[in-house]
Parts: C-alpha cells; sequence; structure tokens
C-alpha cells in the first residue's frame, strides 16, 4: 500500500520539482535583468550628459548609480573607469575597467585604459597581457599603446631592441607623437647609440618646430 | 464542445498574460524607447527592453493617435500633414488603418486601450485558429491545445507581439489554412469567403513583410499538397483542384484586400529607391547557421537584448529573428517524424525546412527574391514565422505520437535532440567564446541555466511521467513557463504615463510654430505634437523627397534624417518648406545656416533655435524656370539658391505663360489646413502660380474658385497651381482614384462571392 503510494507520489513530486526549479531560475533572470536595466539607464543618462557637455560632477553621481547595482551594465564599469582614469585615480580606473573587460571582452578602449591603468599601478605583466591581446587578438594599433608597450619592454624587462621597435611603430603611426621620440633618446642613451640618438634628436626638434 | 473548451482556456492563457498589465493600468507598448532617442530627460520608469523595438513607438503609435483622433470625427485618414512635408500615410502598407478590429476599437476607446485590446484578441485568436486548424485535421483536444499554445508562444510571436503586425497576420495563417482545408474537404463557398476574408486581413495586418510570408507559406502549403496528393493516390486531377482552390482563394482575398493594395502600389511605384535588394542577416557561414541553430535550444546563448553580450550584431539581431519555439516542443517535434510514417508531418517537415532554409539567406531565399515581388527588400530572417508555425504543428503531432511511440524510439529521438542541442551549444560557445564575459557558462547565469533544467523537465516528462495521468498537463505546464516567461520578459508592460509628454520645450515649439515647420525632432514624433516636421521614419516614400532631402543617404536606412548639422546646402531648402524652428536635443548650433539668420529662443535640456528669412507655407509666385527633375535638384542643392528668385517647375504649364522679368512674390493666407483639404484665400497681383509647400503626391485635387485646375509639381516636390490676377479661393482637396478604384474592387469581389454562395446553397 505504502509502496503504491509512494509509486503514485513521486511522479507528482518530480513535476513540483520541475516547475519550482524553472520558477526560481525565471525569478533570478527577473532580478539580474532588473539590476541591469536600472544600471543601463543611469549609464545611458550620463552618456547624454557627456555629449551634452555637462558638469563632471552631475556625470558621476550617474555614474556610481550605474556601478552600485547588483548586476551592472558592462558598459557602465568602462564608463566609469575611464573617469576615473582621465582624473588620475588609476586604482578605481584599473578596479571598474577589469569588471568592465571581464563581462565586455571585445571592448578595446575599456581594455587599452585598463592595460595604462595597470601599468601605473606598477602591474606591468598584467598592463602587457592586455596590450599584447590588443595588437594580437584585435589588430587595434595605436600609438599609444605601442609606446607604453615600450616602456615595459624598456623600464621593466631590459630589452632595448624590442622597446626600441614598439617606439618606432608609435612614431610610424602618429609621427607627431613626441614620446615615444624621447623614450628612443633615453634608450640610445643607455646603449650609447650616439649615431641613432642623434638622428632621432634631430628629428624631435624638427617635429617640435612644425608644431 | 471541445471547440468551446479549448477557446476558452486559450482565452484564459492569454488573460493570464495579460493580467498583470491590466491590473497595473499598464500597457504593451515600449514607451521607454523615447528615453534612449535623447528626446527627453529621462523619466523615472527604469525599464529597457530590446532597442529593436522603436518601431512601434516611433511609427505605429504616432500613427494610431492620428488615425483615432481623426475615426473619432468619422473620418479615415490618408493623408498625414505632420511628417516629409505632408505622406500619403494610408498607403505605406502598414498603416492597417482598414483592419476591421482596429477599425472598431479606435473608434471606441484611446489609442493605448484600443492598442492593448487589438492584441488580446488576435494573440487569443492565435491559439484558437491554431487550435480549430489541428482538431479539423483529426487530432486530439490536448495535442491541438498544445498547439494553439505553442503557436501563440512560440519565440517569434513573442519577440515581436508589441509590434501587432505578427499576432495580427499569425492568427489569420492558421484560419487561412483551416478555410482552405474545409473547402477541400467540403467544398462549400463559406470557406472561400472565410479564407478570403483571412487572406485579407492580413494584409490589413501592420507588414507587408509577415503578409508576404502568409502568401507563400499559403503557396507553399498548396503546392506540398498537391504533390503529395499526386504521390499518394496518383490523382492529378485532384491536385489540380487543390491548386485551384487555393489560386480562388488568393483571388477574393486579393480583391477585399484592394482598398489597401491599390493606394500602396501606387506609393511603391513612386518610391523605387526603397526596392533596391537588401540583405538584412548574413549568418557568416557555417558558424552563422550553427549559432542560429543553438538559439533554438538556448535562446540566450550568445546574450539578449536585455542581457547583451560582445558578440556584435549576432547578440541583438539573433534574437530579432527568433526561431525558439520552447524546448518540450522542439522535442516533442523532432519525435514526430519517428514511428508511424505519415505524409502530413512530412509535408509540414518539408514546409519547416524550406522556410528555416530561407531565414538562413540560401539559394532558397534568392529562388524566392526572383520570383516573388517585392521579396527582395524583406527581412529573409523573419521566414521563420513560418517556420515556427510548421514546428509548432510537428509539435503537436509529437505530442498526439507520445502515448502509442515505443521506447527506444523515444530515447533514440529524446538523445538525437538533445546531442543535436549540446553539439551546436558547445560549438557555438567555442566560437563566440572570445565575446562572452568570463562567468557566461555557470549555473549561476539564469540565461544558460534554465535551458538545462528545462531539459532536465522534459527527460523527467517522457521517461518518469510518461503513463502517469499528469503527462499532458506536465508538457503544457512546462511549455507555459519556458515559452510564456520568454514573452513576458520580452513584453513588459510599461506605465501609460511615459505617453504624456508634456514638457517646457514642447511648449515653446507648440505655441510658436502655427503652421510653420520643424527639424531636428525625432521623426513620427511631430505626430504627436501636431508639429508640422520635414522629416519622417517610413518604410515607403516618394523618390523625388527623399533625392532632394537627402542627397547621400545611408546605403540600408530608409529613414530619413535631414541632418541640418552637416548637410552644408541646407538652408535653402529650409527656407523653401517653412522650416522655422530647429531642435537640438544635443544643443548644437547649426553649423551650416548663417549665423545672423538664426537665433536660440530656448536653452534648457534641449536647445531650440528659430530660423530668419523663412517662406510662408502658400505663396505666389511669377517668374518660373522649367527644369527637369534632375536639373532642379542640382540647382536647389547649390548653397545660393534663392527659392523666391523663380519658382522651378518640372514641366511647362499648359497655358501659353511667359516668365516675366520682374519679380512678384507675396504670401497667400491658409484659412484652413487640415489632412485632407487646405483653403488659401489670396490676393494675385499679376498673373502667377500659388504654391502650397507641401509634399507633391497623385490623388490631390484643387479647385480656384471652384474650377479644377491642374496641379503642378514645383521645386521638385511641392505643389502648384496658376491663377489669374484678382481674389481668389482655392481648394486643395485629398481624394484619391487608387482608393476608389480599391473599394470598387472589394465591393465586387464581395458581391461576387456572395452570389457563388447563394448560388452554391441553391
Amino acid at each position: 500500500m505504502l509502496y503504491e503510494n509512494i509509486k503514485r507520489g513521486v511522479p507528482v513530486l518530480f513535476f513540483l520539482f520541475c516547475c519550482v526549479s524553472i520558477l526560481f531560475c525565471e525569478i533570478k533572470w527577473l532580478k539580474i535583468q532588473d539590476d541591469i536595466n536600472t544600471s543601463r539607464w543611469y549609464s545611458r543618462y550620463a552618456s547624454i550628459l557627456y555629449r551634452r557637455g555637462e558638469d563632471e560632477r552631475k556625470i558621476e553621481e550617474m555614474l556610481k548609480l550605474a556601478v552600485s547595482t547588483e548586476k551592472v551594465e558592462p558598459a557602465a564599469y568602462i564608463q566609469y573607469g575611464t573617469l576615473c582614469f582621465s582624473r588620475g585615480e588609476y586604482k578605481l580606473s584599473y578596479l571598474y575597467l577589469k569588471k568592465g573587460v571581464e563581462n565586455s571582452p571585445t571592448d578595446k578602449i575599456a581594455r587599452k585604459f585598463l592595460a595604462f591603468s595597470a601599468l601605473e599601478l606598477g602591474k606591468w605583466k598584467e598592463g602587457k597581457m592586455h596590450l599584447q591581446i590588443l595588437i594580437d587578438e584585435f589588430k587595434f594599433y595605436d600609438a599609444d599603446m605601442f609606446n607604453a608597450l615600450g616602456i615595459v619592454y624598456s623600464d621593466y624587462e631590459r630589452n632595448y631592441q624590442k622597446a626600441e621597435e614598439m617606439f618606432k611603430k608609435a612614431i610610424e603611426l602618429n609621427p607627431s607623437f613626441l614620446a615615444p621620440y624621447y623614450n628612443l633618446l633615453t634608450i640610445y642613451k643607455i646603449t650609447s647609440d650616439t649615431l641613432h640618438y642623434h638622428e632621432y634628436l634631430l628629428k624631435l626638434q624638427n617635429i617640435k618646430k612644425e608644431k | 464542445m471541445d471547440k468551446i473548451k479549448g477557446t476558452l482556456l486559450l482565452g484564459l492563457l492569454t488573460l493570464l498574460f495579460f493580467l498583470p498589465a491590466f491590473i497595473s493600468k499598464k500597457v504593451f507598448l515600449p514607451l521607454y524607447i523615447y528615453d534612449q532617442g535623447l528626446f527627453y530627460p529621462p523619466k523615472k520608469e527604469k525599464k529597457f527592453h530590446s532597442i529593436i523595438k522603436g518601431d512601434p513607438v516611433l511609427i505605429f503609435y504616432p500613427e494610431d493617435t492620428l488615425y483615432n483622433e481623426w475615426l473619432k470625427k468619422g473620418v479615415l485618414i490618408k493623408w498625414n500633414p505632420y511628417i516629409f512635408s505632408g505622406y500619403p500615410q494610408f498607403a505605406n502598407g502598414q498603416s492597417g488603418f482598414l483592419h476591421p478590429i482596429r477599425l472598431l476599437t479606435h473608434f471606441l476607446f484611446d489609442p493605448l486601450t484600443a492598442r492593448m485590446i487589438g492584441l488580446f484578441l488576435h494573440l487569443w485568436m492565435c491559439g484558437t485558429f491554431m487550435f480549430f486548424y489541428l482538431k479539423a485535421l483529426n487530432f486530439s483536444f490536448s495535442s491541438s491545445l498544445f498547439g494553439g499554445i505553442v503557436w501563440m508562444f512560440c519565440g517569434h510571436m513573442m519577440t515581436w507581439f508589441e509590434y501587432e503586425r505578427t499576432v495580427e497576420a499569425g492568427a489569420m495563417l492558421p484560419l487561412l489554412f483551416l478555410s482552405y482545408e474545409n473547402y477541400l474537404s467540403k467544398r462549400s463557398y463559406l470557406y472561400i469567403l472565410l479564407g478570403s476574408v483571412a487572406f485579407a486581413l492580413s494584409f490589413y495586418s501592420r507588414n507587408i513583410n509577415w503578409t508576404l510570408y502568409v502568401c507563400i507559406g499559403f503557396f507553399t502549403y498548396s503546392l506540398l499538397r498537391a504533390m503529395l496528393t499526386i504521390k499518394e493516390k496518383k490523382d492529378v486531377k485532384e491536385s489540380i483542384k487543390i491548386i485551384y482552390s487555393f489560386l480562388i482563394i488568393s483571388f477574393f482575398g486579393l480583391l477585399l484586400a484592394s482598398p489597401l493594395i491599390i493606394p500602396t502600389l501606387e506609393l511603391i511605384k513612386l518610391s523605387t529607391n526603397f526596392l533596391r535588394t537588401a540583405r538584412h542577416f548574413h549568418p557568416g557561414g557555417w558558424e552563422g547557421w550553427l549559432t542560429l541553430f543553438s538559439t533554438f535550444f538556448m535562446p540566450g546563448i550568445i546574450g539578449t537584448p536585455f542581457m547583451p553580450t560582445d558578440c556584435d550584431i549576432m547578440g541583438s539581431r539573433f534574437f530579432e529573428i527568433q526561431g525558439y519555439m520552447g524546448l518540450i516542443p522542439l522535442y516533442l517535434a523532432i519525435l514526430s517524424l519517428f514511428g508511424e510514417k505519415s505524409n502530413f508531418i512530412f509535408l509540414y517537415l518539408i514546409f519547416s525546412l524550406i522556410f528555416l532554409l530561407t531565414a538562413l539567406s540560401t539559394p532558397i531565399t534568392f529562388l524566392f527574391q526572383l520570383t516573388v515581388p517585392g521579396f527582395n527588400r524583406l527581412h529573409e530572417g523573419r521566414a521563420l514565422f513560418l517556420w515556427s508555425f510548421g514546428m509548432g504543428i510537428l509539435s503537436a503531432s509529437g505530442m498526439e505520437k507520445l502515448n502509442g511511440i515505443d521506447n527506444k524510439k523515444l530515447l533514440f529521438s529524446f538523445l538525437l535532440t538533445f546531442f543535436a542541442g549540446i553539439f551546436s551549444c558547445t560549438i557555438t560557445f567555442i566560437i563566440h567564446k572570445k565575446c562572452l564575459p568570463s562567468s557566461w557558462i555557470s549555473l549561476s547565469n539564469p540565461l544558460f541555466s534554465l535551458p538545462v533544467i528545462l531539459t532536465i523537465s522534459a527527460s523527467i516528462t517522457f521517461f518518469i511521467l510518461r503513463k502517469h495521468t499528469l503527462l499532458k498537463i506536465s508538457i503544457i505546464t512546462f511549455t507555459l513557463l519556458d515559452t510564456g516567461f520568454l514573452g513576458y520578459i520580452h513584453n513588459l508592460p510599461v506605465s501609460k504615463k511615459l505617453a504624456d509628454f508634456s514638457s517646457a520645450y514642447i511648449n515653446v515649439l507648440k505655441n510658436k510654430t502655427g503652421l510653420y515647420r520643424i527639424a531636428g525632432l525625432e521623426p513620427n514624433l511631430s505626430i504627436l505634437f501636431k508639429l508640422y516636421s520635414i522629416e519622417g521614419y517610413e518604410s515607403l516614400w516618394p523618390d523625388y523627397y527623399y533625392k532632394l532631402l537627402n542627397p547621400t543617404p545611408p546605403p540600408e536606412f530608409a529613414h530619413i534624417r535631414l541632418d541640418v548639422f552637416s548637410n552644408k546646402s541646407v538652408y535653402p531648402l529650409l527656407r523653401l518648406l517653412g522650416v522655422k524652428f530647429i531642435y537640438s536635443p544635443l544643443k548644437k548650433f547649426p553649423p551650416f545656416v548663417p549665423k545672423d539668420k538664426v537665433e536660440k529662443i530656448y536653452d534648457g535640456d534641449v536647445s531650440i533655435f528659430k530660423l530668419e528669412g523663412v517662406l510662408p507655407r502658400a505663396f505666389l509666385i511669377n517668374r518660373f524656370k522649367i527644369m527637369n527633375e534632375e536639373e532642379g535638384r542640382k540647382h536647389m542643392l547649390e548653397e545660393e539658391f534663392i527659392p523666391e528668385d523663380f519658382l522651378i517647375l518640372n514641366e511647362p504649364p499648359e497655358e501659353n505663360l511667359i516668365s516675366v522679368q520682374e519679380r512678384y512674390f507675396e504670401e497667400a493666407l491658409i484659412v484652413d489646413y487640415s489632412p485632407h483639404r487646405v483653403i488659401i484665400k489670396a490676393h494675385a497681383k499679376t498673373d502667377c502660380f500659388l504654391v502650397l509647400s507641401d509634399m507633391y503626391y497623385p490623388g490631390w485635387k484643387v479647385y480656384v474658385d471652384g474650377r479644377k485646375e491642374k496641379i503642378y509639381r514645383a521645386y521638385n516636390i511641392l505643389r502648384a497651381v496658376h491663377i489669374k490676377p484678382g481674389y481668389h479661393t482655392i481648394k486643395f482637396i485629398y481624394s484619391p482614384s487608387s482608393y476608389k478604384i480599391g473599394i470598387f474592387l472589394f465591393l465586387s469581389g464581395l458581391f461576387l462571392l456572395l452570389i457563388l454562395m447563394v448560388k452554391n446553397v441553391i
């Protein structure tokens, strides 16, 4: 009798179990979606304010709200991270941009600023990794990035040949960008390459004159 | 009795779906999108759905407000004066103004209530007509009910729900097939009438896209049916009868839809710019195919518009071309292919596959593009509408077979579907790994865990509950929890308060514009404020207007945005069209308009600029030059173009007029301006032309002091009439003959059908 009752009741239990599991999962879905929606709303409002040229404090206020929900729209992390970077708050920019890149792995600008933030905080290896991903996987070429990568090679790895290569690439991409010239000059000074030193010193002076 | 029970049950389910909206007095209309268009300061409701849902609020809702207002005055609106400097709204192929349910509900209620009632009735009809169709095919009550539920809540229907058109066409498709089957078996003209009405109503639904899919689906179905009859019975005569029945229903359907088709054809003829072939969906080779295939198992596999990933177009657009129909229905549809062989299942398998391949931009797509007029402009991915219909029927068939099939076949079909899902989803994860968040494949991610739980539920249903009384209940419950939830998250009802647009700057515009026009406002929203705009957002509009106002158009975007901030030659055109105000949500100063001609009159959340030296909406001018359209356009796109110097006529005037040297230019007084009628009083001091700066379009007639005169195309896009010296009353009336021809054909078709029915009864 008991066995019969159990036999009859088990399918009902299975059915109820499935219903409850599905509903549980769907409630969670709704909660996440609601969080993302709220975060997205603040993040878009911040974009509107930025495009209108409004006060930075107002934009920051919106972005703080955007990153304060449990589940955050990736764009909000990236916006807030870049805002912090522009202010020189590298710890914060590193934190938010890292979350932004985790959630939005193909965002090149976010990864670039994450790399720069990491370098500013002395996380050389991580900064280099992000720059390499941008160049090798995303084929994203930017003078700033090559210059930064050059600094990693020269200051951290002491690989002056590679560093020279990177600085030259940065100059190739943007010949009026002064930083890689100075960096090259420093390398040539260290390696006592007087010929190249004078060549690039001349180039630098010419560019300065043009400017 | 079964039919009543099924209808009531499906009605109850529809009510359940609408209940949250009804209780909170909300509406299924993504009004929050206004907040994304930089139009207003964002409102407090922080709900976003998909950004692909712009059209219901940017096109349909503004259209509805105008339609509703004039319908209550007893006028069926055909001309919209608020966009494109005047636009044949009725003829755009997606107005749906003649749909009987829309006519009745908009006559009785406000636009938002009418919309909700329309959606409710059509969703109900989707399920009910599918249920009737399956019953007519001798399916059991529960399988027919299940088929109805799958069709009404399938992913495609739910993704496009707020567009109205999918549920409207979706309700008519099973009714059309039902009438067709009934006519084939009972040979009564009543079913021809019913089928023709269903066919015509699919035209009156809100989009040519889905209408054409209904036509193609109907044609394919009848062709497959005829071929199977030859194969099965070797009876050619019978198969000819099948094709004949298709032709007769289509013929009468087209006649009944003529009041919409004829004016639309007229506009299409003038809008060749929009007829070029467009490829919307590029699945990107086998990876794309596999990704689409995996969304049939896991709809959010590479993100949804609400929980997006970085998978670029794949992420957001894949949801638009939705082919998900619920996991359990998919298992059952595959199961239907096993066990007892049936021609009917074979027919629907071929039917579904044809439209799956159509959606995937395969040679079948190009075959349709070559043979079906207008198909080249359609979004081929939306052919999944017909795939979902076919699979809905197969899933009902699978449910029918579930009890009879042996364990081995059940296990085999289940494992086949399961591994197909695992395989495609795994490969999709690998392909898109680079753009997916690091925490994506995790049970804490509901996009991932929900399909897993649903698969477990399916296996419990098929193998543990198979012989249990709970079997059918569990299949229906799990399906509702699956697709109903998908429908719910896609269509969160929104507060009606978001439709309240009163704001300081709109009031500034409203109080100052009068009959003058504006530019810079999000296209078509001008209808809501009764502001006359030169811009608009429609799928069809005449080439002459498009080419002049949009000389460097974006290649695939059928939406005009006369960019006053980047178009160097814009100022003379703004003057000619009477654009007195420029609305700038980003508060940018219009750079190509002379600084001394612009004054900022409002500076708040947005900026509003007032233009000086704008021409009146109606004026008299005596000097003219005859130029063809191309020459005229070239002249008008020059920065130095001065419209009041001379009138550009695109054809020589009928009377032997000479363009004199001495310039005469004077404003004329518009005394009455309504959508279908403009009355102007003018005092001409010399032989001249009266120009009304409204779009030139066939169907407008002009009467000078009660006498009919010829309308000339002036400045390529406007209307002009020749008048002699003296006081005159000029009346422009919009009375399109295309619409009258359509009504005549409609009445003839109806009359002929009634005669045939009476003859049939006698």
